[in-house]
């Protein structure tokens, strides 16, 4: 929730899901492969790389998950783009090296506080199923968070009834489920299902919780001063929550707590990110347009024999200059501050700047006299 | 490009909850708010409705020295889904409850309703209320809420989309009333210390109403409204009094300004004080406005680009105006001073799309994003650096660089090329004909016991790009007929097949059995481009196997070089009997039948048929298939004379069904003349007054009536005739055209010059016939590449294309043609055969052995096209004549044959003179003239001929010694 939890926490195991929630540049092999859960939905031959390898035919590869933008000359050259860092997907005119002026996919990310931008062009005039896979995965992506998110306090129920997501089904409705979270403690209902645990109070459906196993860290009984309680701990990245529950009688808790436990092991084992996407309606001429290779993974057999690691390239260290979208790592936003003079918040002027200074192209004194000097 | 840039501080990214609904713009309205007491002291709210009916509030937390904050589960303090779309959402004391926090009324399209936010016990978690609402008889358009009237409560005021203002004083309903001269619904505000609402009219004027004005105009309405009061609401039966407003014409603005530009945004700056007026800031299309709430404008600001919503607050006196524009840049306004811009991560969405938290500016984007930021002012001088350089292989570069160089200048070759690219790209055509035949059930005038078979094509079509309006046409040569032989596809986006059936429908010998397809379409650039394709259908379909006929009038004869093909091969696709190997029966369907008899010993074929038409088609099939059976070394021959004479009685024959045609064309112009003139008459006699006798005129007209009928059926019959007499026609030439090019041996260029000269294309629709055309184009080749030598310099003089009086003279012509075809002339292009004669000479210098086939070969290497290119290779064949360097002369010359008798001198001679004669417009003078011109000629023609001789012998010595013996050629002419 807060910009600290973005670092990388290996505690939990759905912490090191990064493939969704990172931009990574020149990505090992292993990490081109698809994760459990992740579905490769769409494979396009003859995409340049505008922005970053201008005039290098690539391929990108469109998951449930990222896109992955690898070169096809040096394969080591590689992208990936997590859905979750993206702020916003559009087309854009751009000049290419490969195809001069023409339509072309823009990707404006975000990843640890920087902004970074991808330009993707594809080489086959007319084609633009680029655009149509990346963005319609995108949007599919967008509308599941619940598959993915833990929230609280949504709009999940719909007349008194869980609104069932897509892929999901309920697993268990259990009665009687103390939250623990005030002193008081709230009576509710949890819904398993196979991708999240729900739990809502009965007074109030805007009190509730959707915790999707994804997020789940652990699973345990506790004693506390309810007596003993079934503990859900969310992972950091949505925020570290601690939720007790408490059920009666202890052996349902028991049972209870057997459940979730085992549906957490199932789904990790294989997630469920509620990505769907259908391509039925691509035309069988961009299927004409590939090589003929059916299989995403030929490419890292080809890889397989480069050398991962290159200490010696020069650009190595660097790669990610090429898209970065504004200034970068060095110049940190400052804190906001009132403005008197606009009445609105501003960052934090630097020492011996004034707004003026800032916004004035000439000094003001001299402007003044150059008018002076005209209508005289 | 900004300088600076929109720092975030907080955002929450749309979780596309309403792209479910794709027809759904994901719009929000957006509402900031020191929210419930409850909460955290230093919690703002922010309020979202979306068009997707979901009502959210957010909590956004500020702390003394916090930099950016991302959304977090726990910043979402209520999410509701509502069962309608949110139009406008608002805040204030909506109840009558004492407790000052803001109620949160929604607008729906058919509903207002007013909600409190109360924190439930844990102190965590709310409960939304619903706590009144209210049925709108009339579909909403916005919302305003105020202290109307000086009370002390909030009131809600909603416009509608057909202009009534509707008032809700909390539980109740107060008024409904329309304002005057209302069109469109534009944006409404309300100023507190005037009392007055403030609307933009679809005139583009501002309009000023008094809340008082409104709420008593409605007194003489009340009587009507008393009797039909209809309860159509939760909390006040008073409302239905809208269903019925009648009053509205009395209201009259207290000011109005012309705007002339329509608004974006309408807002309200109040002042400090009571006596001070307020200013309505209006953000127009191209100009920011602001007026004193009494209807003086306080200034204008011309904006040269497009703003989408704009928030303005005063500060030190000073009307402060943010404006956001389409370009995603933010402008901060001082009255009309530009004093800071920054850059946008979007445009705003328009109208409402900005609100301020405290002093913070929050936008909501066209995707119903929520971004709070400030304003940064480190300026982004950053550029991206350039890529690092990875090495270059500078061979595969080089190599790269001349495949493309080759690649352009290639295209530069060909100016179409571009077109024609994007031609293959955009659609692909591929024509199929189905190999077993359907049986025809339409109708049809072929005559036959067991029904006639009709052949399906197939095109099937490949777009690469949506085309629309793609038009496909088939079109085959009667008797022949397509059936669904035109399809428009109005929109291709992938693949496509049009489907055709032909098959036989008049009783008349067919000619050709192709089917041109032309597809007629707007590529991706919106170029018209025509898709020209053809296929040939199979031969089964107008021809059925029968037994071999023994005799038969015609017969044609071809001898080949290589040993004879069974017939049982050669038509594999017929079911044969296996005594046919050397000969069998062909019948066309409700036709003539012709023989087909093939001879191992001697290598040759020979057709025969009692109708010479329908030979053509079976001849024609037989070299095709036994060029493909013998691919390319075959050479066929035909020895026997070509049948001029039936040829001859053929053009003749439809010669007179022309003319005969012509006649009964007439007949039926004067008969419907009479016919009218007749009805004429007759309807001066039923106008007058007076009955009057009709003198028999009734009678008349009848008579006429089934003269013109009988005339009619003639003309119809005729037409069949005439249509049946040039496939005929069409069958004879081409056979000839194909017999004479198997007895001379001239190229295949050629062959296509002599075609497009004595066309097999018989056109009935058209007044210029066959017969006139045909004659000019072969007039016009005696006169240029068969010229006699000497007179090859006779200028093209035009060429009347009246219909002629007799045949003769085209008999004469093509008999002309023929002859010198057959004696070697040329039709070349004289630019080829001024190179040719160069080239030979200079072989015949350096001694090379030539024999006559070089000189055909040199004849051939240039490329030239047929038919409208004669004038051309007319004009250059004379120029170049002029220069006595013309090959194909000095050819004919050399091949003159020697066995010519005298007759036949005679006849060419009176042929050349009546070429000559007609050139002058002498024709009539021409037998008188013949006996001078002969004698003269004749005189001419002998030296020219022996001074061509001499030269063709002092060229050709060695070509004439090996020449073969003239008989070859002269066979059968």
């Amino acid at each position: 929730m807060s910009a600290s939890s973005v670092n990388h926490s290996t505690k939990a195991s759905v912490d090191s899901l990064w493939e969704h929630r990172e931009v990574r540049f020149d990505i090992l092999v292993s990490q081109m492969k698809m994760r459990p859960g992740e579905i490769l939905i769409d494979k396009l031959d003859s995409v340049e790389d505008t922005k970053g390898n201008a005039g290098d035919r690539g391929r990108i590869l469109v998951t449930n998950l990222r896109a992955v933008w690898h070169s096809q000359s040096m394969p080591r050259v590689s992208l990936s783009i997590g859905y979750n860092c993206v702020l916003n997907i559009t087309t854009k005119i751009v000049n290419s090296k490969l195809r001069g002026f023409a339509e072309a996919l823009y990707i404006l990310t975000k990843c640890n506080n920087t902004r970074f931008e991808f330009i993707f062009t594809n080489l086959v005039p007319g084609n633009s199923r680029l655009f149509t896979s990346v963005i319609g995965v995108y949007k599919a992506y967008n509308s599941s968070k619940l598959y993915r998110e833990l929230k609280l306090r949504g709009a999940i129920l719909q007349d008194h009834q869980l609104k069932v997501l897509p892929q999901e089904s309920i697993v268990n409705v259990i009665d009687g489920v103390w939250n623990l979270s005030s002193d008081q403690g709230n009576l509710g209902l949890f819904v398993i299902t196979n991708v999240r645990v729900v739990w809502y109070a009965k007074m109030n459906e805007l009190f509730n919780i959707s915790i999707p196993y994804l997020h789940i860290a652990s699973v345990r009984l506790r004693d506390s001063k309810f007596g003993t309680a079934l503990v859900i701990d969310s992972s950091e990245l949505s925020g570290g929550y601690v939720l007790g529950f408490r059920i009666d009688p202890p052996e349902k808790l028991q049972e209870t707590f057997k459940e979730i436990q085992s549906m957490h092991k199932i789904y990790s084992s294989s997630p469920i990110f509620g990505v769907e996407y259908s391509k039925a309606e691509e035309s069988r001429f961009d299927e004409e347009d590939n090589d003929g290779e059916d299989q995403p993974m030929s490419t890292t057999q080809v890889m397989d024999d480069v050398d991962e690691i290159d200490p010696d390239h020069p650009d190595s260290h660097d790669v990610f200059t090429a898209y970065l979208a504004e200034g970068g790592f060095e110049s940190q936003d400052r804190p906001p501050e009132y403005n008197p003079d606009l009445g609105l918040c501003m960052e934090k002027l630097k020492d011996g700047y004034t707004l003026e200074g800032l916004w004035q192209v000439l000094p003001p004194e001299v402007g003044k006299r150059a008018l002076n000097g005209n209508t005289l | 490009m900004s300088l600076f840039q929109s720092r975030e501080w907080w955002s929450v990214l749309d979780d596309g909850e309403g792209a479910g609904n794709e027809d759904l713009p994901a719009s929000i309205s957006i509402q900031v708010a020191p929210f419930p007491k409850a909460l955290n002291s230093k919690a703002d709210a922010i309020v979202t409705g979306s068009l997707a009916g979901v009502l959210r509030v957010y909590e956004v937390l500020r702390q003394e020295g916090d930099g950016t904050r991302t959304s977090g589960p726990s910043n979402l303090l209520l999410e509701k889904q509502m069962d309608d779309p949110i139009i406008d959402l608002a805040l204030g004391k909506l109840t009558s409850s004492g407790d000052s926090d803001p109620k949160i009324a929604l607008l729906h399209p058919r509903k207002v309703a007013v909600f409190t936010v109360q924190p439930d016990k844990t102190n965590q978690n709310y409960k939304l209320t619903l706590q009144y609402q209210h049925n709108l008889s009339r579909s909403a358009h916005s919302m305003v809420i105020g202290h109307f009237g000086g009370s002390k409560k909030d009131i809600i005021c909603v416009q509608s989309l057909d202009g009534s203002i509707n008032i809700f004083e909390q539980e109740s309903f107060t008024f409904s009333r329309f304002l005057p001269g209302f069109l469109l619904p534009g944006p409404l505000v309300y100023i507190e210390r005037t009392d007055t609402f403030i609307t933009v009219t679809s005139s583009l004027q501002i309009e000023s109403f008094r809340y008082q004005a409104l709420a008593v105009a409605d007194d003489n309405s009340m009587i009507n409204n008393e009797n039909n009061r209809g309860s159509n609401n939760n909390n006040n039966d008073n409302y239905g009094k809208s269903d019925d407003i009648t009053v509205g014409r009395k209201i009259a603005p207290d000011w109005v300004i012309g705007l002339g530009e329509t608004t974006q945004a309408l807002q309200i700056v109040d002042s400090v004080r009571k006596e001070v007026p307020s200013t309505i800031m209006v953000l127009g299309e191209r100009s920011l406005c602001a007026i004193l709430d009494t209807g003086s404008v306080v200034f204008m600001k011309k904006l040269d680009f497009t703003p989408l919503c704009m928030l303005c607050y005063k500060l030190d006196n000073q009307i402060t105006s943010v404006v956001a524009t389409d370009t995603a840049t933010l402008l901060v306004f001082q009255d009309t001073c530009l004093k800071w811009a920054s850059k946008l991560p979007f445009p705003p969405k328009e109208d409402k799309g900005q609100e301020l938290l405290k002093d913070l500016l929050v936008m909501a984007s066209d995707q119903s994003d929520i971004f709070v930021s400030y304003l940064g002012t480190n300026p982004a001088i950053f550029t991206a650096p350039a890529p690092a350089k990875r090495e270059l292989n500078y061979e595969e570069t080089d190599k790269e660089y001349s495949s493309l160089t080759q690649t352009i200048r290639d295209i530069q070759s060909k100016p179409d090329v571009a077109n024609q690219r994007g031609l293959a790209e955009d659609l692909r055509l591929t024509l199929e004909v189905q190999k077993s035949l359907d049986r025809c059930y339409h109708e049809t005038l072929v005559k036959t016991n067991d029904g006639i078979p009709m052949a399906k094509v197939t095109a099937n079509f490949r777009a690469s790009v949506p085309l629309s309006k793609v038009r496909v046409t088939f079109s085959v040569e009667r008797p022949l007929v397509m059936l669904n032989h035109t399809t428009m596809i109005s929109s291709l986006t992938d693949s496509e097949k049009v489907e055709g059936y032909a098959y036989l429908f008049n009783d008349y010998i067919p000619h050709s059995l192709e089917v041109k397809v032309a597809v007629v379409f707007f590529n991706s650039s919106d170029v018209p481009h025509v898709l020209n394709s053809s296929v040939h259908l199979p031969l089964r379909l107008v021809v059925q196997p029968c037994p071999p006929i023994k005799d038969a009038d015609f017969k044609v004869t071809i001898s080949t070089n290589k040993p004879a093909v069974s017939l049982l091969d050669l038509f594999s696709e017929f079911v044969l009997e296996s005594n046919m190997a050397n000969a069998v029966g062909f019948q066309f369907y409700g036709g003539p039948f012709v023989t087909v008899l093939s001879s191992k010993t001697s290598q040759r074929y020979r057709l025969q048929s009692d109708n010479l038409p329908a030979l053509w088609l079976l001849t024609n099939e037989i070299e095709k298939r036994l060029k493909t059976i013998h691919k390319t070394d075959l050479q066929c021959s035909y020895n026997a004379s070509l049948p001029m004479h039936e040829y001859f009685s053929e053009i003749e024959t439809m010669f007179h069904k022309r003319s005969k045609l012509a006649n009964l064309m007439s007949e039926l112009s004067n008969r419907t003349a009479q016919f009218r003139s007749i009805e004429r008459r007759l309807l001066a006699r039923f106008r007058d007054k007076t009955p009057t006798p009709l003198t028999n005129l009734d009678t008349l007209l009848e008579g006429t009536y089934r003269q013109i009928v009988l005339a009619a059926e003639a003309v119809e019959e005729c037409q069949r005739e005439l249509g049946s007499s040039s496939a005929n026609l069409a069958s004879i030439t081409k056979l000839l055209l194909m017999l004479a090019r198997l007895s001379t041996g001239i190229s295949e260029e050629e062959q296509c010059k002599l075609e497009a000269a004595l066309s097999s294309m018989v056109h009935l629709d058209q007044e210029q016939g066959w017969h006139e055309t045909s004659d000019a184009a072969l007039t016009f080749l005696l006169r240029t590449s068969l010229a006699k030598p000497g007179k090859e310099n006779q200028g093209a003089t035009p060429i009347t294309l009246d219909m002629p009086k007799d045949t003769a003279r085209l008999k004469k012509h093509i008999t002309t043609v023929l002859d010198r075809i057959s004696k070697g002339g040329r039709i070349v292009d004289a630019k080829n055969a001024i190179e040719a004669s160069k080239l030979a000479e200079f072989e015949d210098r350096v001694g090379l052995d030539e024999s006559d086939d070089t000189w055909s070969e040199m004849g051939d290497t240039g490329e030239s096209r047929i038919g409208s290119q004669f004038g051309e290779q007319g004009e250059r064949l004379r120029s170049a004549r002029a220069r006595g360097m013309s090959a194909g002369v000095s050819r004919q010359s050399s091949q003159v044959p020697k066995a010519l008798t005298k007759e036949e001198e005679t006849e060419e001679q009176a042929v050349e003179d009546s070429i000559r004669n007609e050139d002058e417009g002498e024709e009539d003078k021409e037998d008188k003239e013949d006996k001078e011109d002969k004698e003269d000629k004749e005189d001419k023609e002998g030296k020219e001929d022996e001074r061509k001789d001499d030269e063709g012998k002092e060229r050709h010595e060695e070509a004439e010694e090996e020449e073969p013996p003239q008989d070859e050629y002269d066979i059968g002419w």
